[in-house]
Order: structure tokens, then sequence, then C-alpha cells
């Protein structure tokens, strides 16, 4: 198992977020966290990337207690990219991917030959390579959005934590994220932990789906044997349909709000 | 494309050496010009020992450690004012907006009026104020972290409550207004041997910690959760980022008093030059920082010959213009 998550209990300015959540992460998946808005999908991302260590219960990464390893240690083991990232508008593609090396680096080590191969690497399976001199500022969202997800790759970690990656980009820079999270998960063994938007994307895309939903995990399994119209309705409050597509895959259609 | 990633940090690295061209200009410009003038060929002779004893004497004990005290000084405030800018992720933060300055001189003020025979310990005590402020500042502005405005403004409230207190005490102790106001003001006159002896260490100490930071820093930038998620301690290093802004500024406070703008003028120059990787702003902040308070000194002690201006005043012409213009070009 990647991550394990007991009791997880967390408080934000006096109100409950999540009121003991366990779920298991598995290894070598895609798996989705999913739900309404403002029920702590991103507090739970957040408290297993180790940004907010101020909860109570527990978070195992392969049965360490993450609370006593390391922040550097874990930054190599595992990279999160949250929402709202920013840079200075000056800063290249490859001084971004760069910044991922940096958990490898200590108070006066200069830069490597392996650091620059790994950040050519990085760029080079989500396909930024060849904007490695532009500025952020200059890209496009998907554009711009895989640049950040080749500084966490640059990480090298087995486990990648994405806070709603396609949120602002259109439909076609969404689905090219999404390929290249699942492409990286195949080739790679990477373990990937999203928060997503999208349900029929979160369908489409994950192998494992946690639904959030009054503060703790509604329920977790498959895609195929979890999603359907009761949960549509009980967790998202609108009535709607679930089909079979040919490749046996379900899509969702909401139609309603429930009054 | 590896090419072009060399020219620009080829071109980076250039400006650096034309920075320390000038910066080393500056403080030939400083040690030679003013209401004497000393040939060159009189310093080097100066160094060897057989000057003429006139010029040696000037050299060795006015202009030399004047010079010196005014390069330290630009250059801690220009490095301070470079940490502030990119911790306190607000691109107006220099030490005396966000009230460093003012603890410094509250707490400077405090020794020069109250205790007069304890003038030696101006340094520490003004650091002690600028930590003060800073801490209290931070405090007043955190809520879930940092927000720009809630800086700017806890440390325009600070200042003010502060500068009460600098006023209060103007005012019951009007004898020594004169010397807390020339303080106040800012200037390098009569600085010499012993105000170097002040500054050199934190200078030294401080700056070399700074320029090592700056890849943290860099982290830093990309704002805290990602720089967590990168491996940084962010809580731990902002505050030790803070401690080093904060000597940075209170050592450059304590000797030549509340010189303004330099910490925000200096940083936002070499920002446009050479960009926001702070491992090339550093540098070059602390390069152009020794360049432009020499060269202001100089211009402040001669242009008006023989009336001697306090460098503060016309660091102060030239910052609130160039402040405004700042403030209409960003936000």
């Amino acid at each position: 198992m990647a991550i394990d998550v007991k009791n997880l209990t967390i408080q934000l300015n006096d109100k409950i977020i999540l009121d003991g959540v366990t779920v298991t992460i598995p290894k070598g998946r895609v798996t989705s966290i999913i739900g309404p808005n403002g029920v702590g999908k991103s507090t739970l991302l957040k408290a297993m990337g180790k940004i907010n260590s101020t909860y109570q219960g527990d978070i195992f990464l392969d049965n360490v207690d993450i609370r006593s390893i390391k922040r550097k240690a874990f930054a190599q083991r595992l990279a999160i990219l949250p929402q709202g990232m920013q840079a200075p508008a000056d800063v290249t593609v490859r001084q971004l991917v760069d910044y991922g090396r940096f958990p490898y680096r200590s108070w006066f080590s200069s830069h490597k030959k392996e650091d620059e191969e790994i950040v050519d690497w990085a760029m080079e399976e989500t396909q930024v390579i060849d904007l490695a001199h532009r500025q952020l500022v200059s890209l496009s969202g998907g554009e711009r959005q895989r640049a950040w997800i080749a500084m966490a790759l640059a990480q090298k970690p087995e486990i990648l934590l994405l806070d709603e990656p396609t949120t602002y980009l259109d439909v076609a820079h969404q689905l090219e994220v999404m390929e290249i999270v699942t492409r990286l998960n195949k080739d790679l063994g990477l373990t990937v932990i999203m928060v997503l938007h999208d349900l029929n994307q979160a369908v489409k895309y994950s192998d494992y789906l946690v639904v959030i939903k009054n503060k703790i995990v509604f329920i977790a399994g498959e895609p195929r044997q979890i999603m359907n119209e009761a949960l549509l309705e009980e967790v998202f409050g609108v009535r709607g349909e679930v089909f079979t597509s040919r490749n046996g895959g379900r899509i969702l259609a909401p139609v309603e709000v429930v009054k | 494309m590896t090419e072009n990633n060399n020219k620009t940090v080829k071109w980076r690295i250039s400006l650096l050496v034309v920075f320390a061209t000038l910066a080393i200009a500056g403080f030939l410009l400083s040690i030679t010009k003013g209401s004497v003038e000393i040939p060159l060929s009189e310093i080097f002779g100066a160094i060897e020992g057989n000057s003429s004893p006139i010029y040696g004497n000037i050299f060795m004990n006015i202009r030399l450690p004047r010079t010196i005290v005014g390069a330290l000084v630009g250059m801690n405030l220009a490095l301070s004012g470079a940490i502030l800018q990119a911790i306190m992720k607000n691109p107006l933060a220099d030490p005396h907006i966000i009230g460093i300055s003012s603890g410094a001189g509250l707490a400077g003020i405090l020794v020069i009026v109250l205790f007069p025979a304890y003038e030696v310990f101006i340094t520490p005590v003004a650091f002690l104020g600028a930590m003060l402020a800073a801490v209290c500042i931070y405090i007043l502005a955190w809520k879930n972290g940092i927000r720009p405005v809630r800086i700017i403004l806890a440390g325009v409230a600070v200042s003010a409550f502060l500068g009460a207190g600098i006023s209060g005490m103007m005012i019951f102790n009007s004898d020594r207004v004169h010397n807390a106001l020339m303080w106040m003001v800012g200037g390098l006159s009569a600085r010499s041997w012993p105000h170097v002896a002040m500054i050199w260490p934190y200078s030294l100490g401080a700056g070399i910690v700074a320029l090592l930071s700056a890849r943290y820093i860099n982290i830093l930038q990309l704002g805290d959760d990602v720089a967590k998620g990168l491996g940084v301690r962010v809580e731990l290093t902002r505050i030790a980022l803070t401690a080093i802004a904060a000597l940075l500024a209170a050592s450059a406070v304590s000797v030549v008093g509340l010189l303004g703008f330099v910490g925000l003028i200096v940083p936002h120059g070499a920002r446009l030059m050479v960009g926001s990787d702070y491992r090339f702003l550093l540098p070059a902040s602390a390069l152009l920082g020794i360049a432009l308070v020499t060269v202001c000194d100089t211009i402040a002690r001669s242009a008006f010959a023989p009336v001697e201006l306090p460098v503060g005043i016309l660091m102060a012409a030239i910052g609130a213009p160039f402040f405004l213009f700042l403030l209409r070009r960003e936000l």
C-alpha cells in the first residue's frame, strides 16, 4: 500500500474539515479523490503531501508515519502540485524543472551532470523539452501545467499528488494532461493521487476512486463498482444517468438537481 | 537550446561584472572627490605609506573609512530589501516600509537621547529594535499565511506607532534634537573607523549567509505550498531570513541613521536587469547598493559645498519619485 490514512481529523480555524477519514491508497495505481465542493478533498491531499501537518490521526507512507520523515527525504519520494501555483514572471521552463532537484541538494552542492540529465528526461516525459527556454508567462495554460508536472517529476518521486490539474484548461489540454499522467503511471509505475472536479475524467482515468462526503470517506473502490446513479444522487445531489460505453467504461450524464 | 541558456547566464554574469566595475568606480570616486581632491597617485602612495602627510591624513582618517561605511551600508540595505521582497511576497517591501528601520530608529534614538554615554551599544540595541518591529509586523500580518496587503498595512501601523515614540522622545528632550534629527535623516558625515568596526562583522556574516540562501529564496518565490512540497521548512526559513534581513538593515541603520529607499530602489533596479533568480539578484543588489550609496554620498558632500547634504536627503529625493513610478507600473 502506498499511503495509509488512519482516523484523520483536521480542523482549520475551529472548523472541522475532515472527521475521522480512514482510507488506503493502492500503490502503482491512479487514484482520484472526488466529492462536492468544500468537503476537504484538497485538505486531505495536502495532509498526505505533508504540506499541512496539523492534524489528528496518522498518515503512513509504506507503513512509516510521515511525521517522522524529514521534509527533504519526503520530497524525494513524494511530489505534490497544489492549486494556484505561481512563479516569478521571468522563470523559464528549464529553471522551474530544475527547482525539482532541490530536495537532492545541500547548502553548498553545485549543479551536477546527473541533475541536468534528470531535468532533460522530465521535460521529455511531459513534452515541454521544446519549450525549455521559454518563460512560464509566455506559455498556454496546458503547457504551463505540463511544465509544473515536469518539475514534480524531476523530484524522482514514487508518488505524485495533483490538486485539480485540469481546472481552467480547455478540453483538449485537459485530456492531454490526463493522458500524460496516466502514461507516467503505466511507464514508470508512478502512484498518482489527484483531486478531480470532472467526474467523467475521474471515472475514465482512475483505477480507484475515493469519494468524500460529510467530512468522511463515503465510499472507495474501483470506478466500475462504485459509480452509479445512486452515488450521483446521494453524494452530488444530481439525478442523472450512467451509461456503459462500447469499451466498457462508464459515462455519467447529470440531468437535474435533486430538489 | 543549451546555447541560448548559456547566453542568458553569460549575459547575467557580464552584467554582474559591469555592476562590480560600477561599485569599484563609485568607491574610487568617493575617496578621491570632495572638498579636497586627492589624486589617485597619492592614494596608491598612501597605501604604500609614502604620500604627502595632508593627503595621507585625509585619506586614511576621513575618506577611506567614510567610503567603506557607505559601501557596506549600501550593500546591507540592498540585500535586506531584496530578501524582504521575496520572503514577504511583496515587491514593495523594504526595511523602511515594513518598519524594521523605524524599529531600529526608535531604539537608536532611545540610546542617543536617554543614554548618550552608551552610544557604543547603539548597533546591538538598534538590532533588537529592528527584530522586535519585524516580529510584531509578522505576528500582526499572520492569519493562515502572509498576505502582502496585510504586511504593508501592519508595517504602516507599526511604523506610525514607533514614529510617535520617536517624535515624543525628541519633544521631551529638545536639547538633543539635532543629533537625533541628523541620525534620522541618515548621513555619512563624520563616519570613521569606529563605525566601520560596528558594521563590518554584520555585513560579512549576514551577507555571506544571505548569498548562500539564494537557492532557498528562489524556491520560496514559488509559494509556501510548493516550497514545502520541495522539502523547504518554510516557516523556519522565513523566520531565519527575516532575522538576516533585520540584522543587515539594523547594522546599516544603526550606523548611518534611517537611510531610506536604498532597500527598495536597488533590488528593483537589479531585478529589472538580471531577473528574479536570486543567485544573480543578490550579488547584483549588493554591488549596485555599494555603487549607489558611494556615488550619492560623493554628490551630496561636494555638489553644494561648503554645505554638506546628508546622503539620506538625496536618496529620498531620488527614491520617492522612483517609488511612485513603481506604484504606477505594478499596481
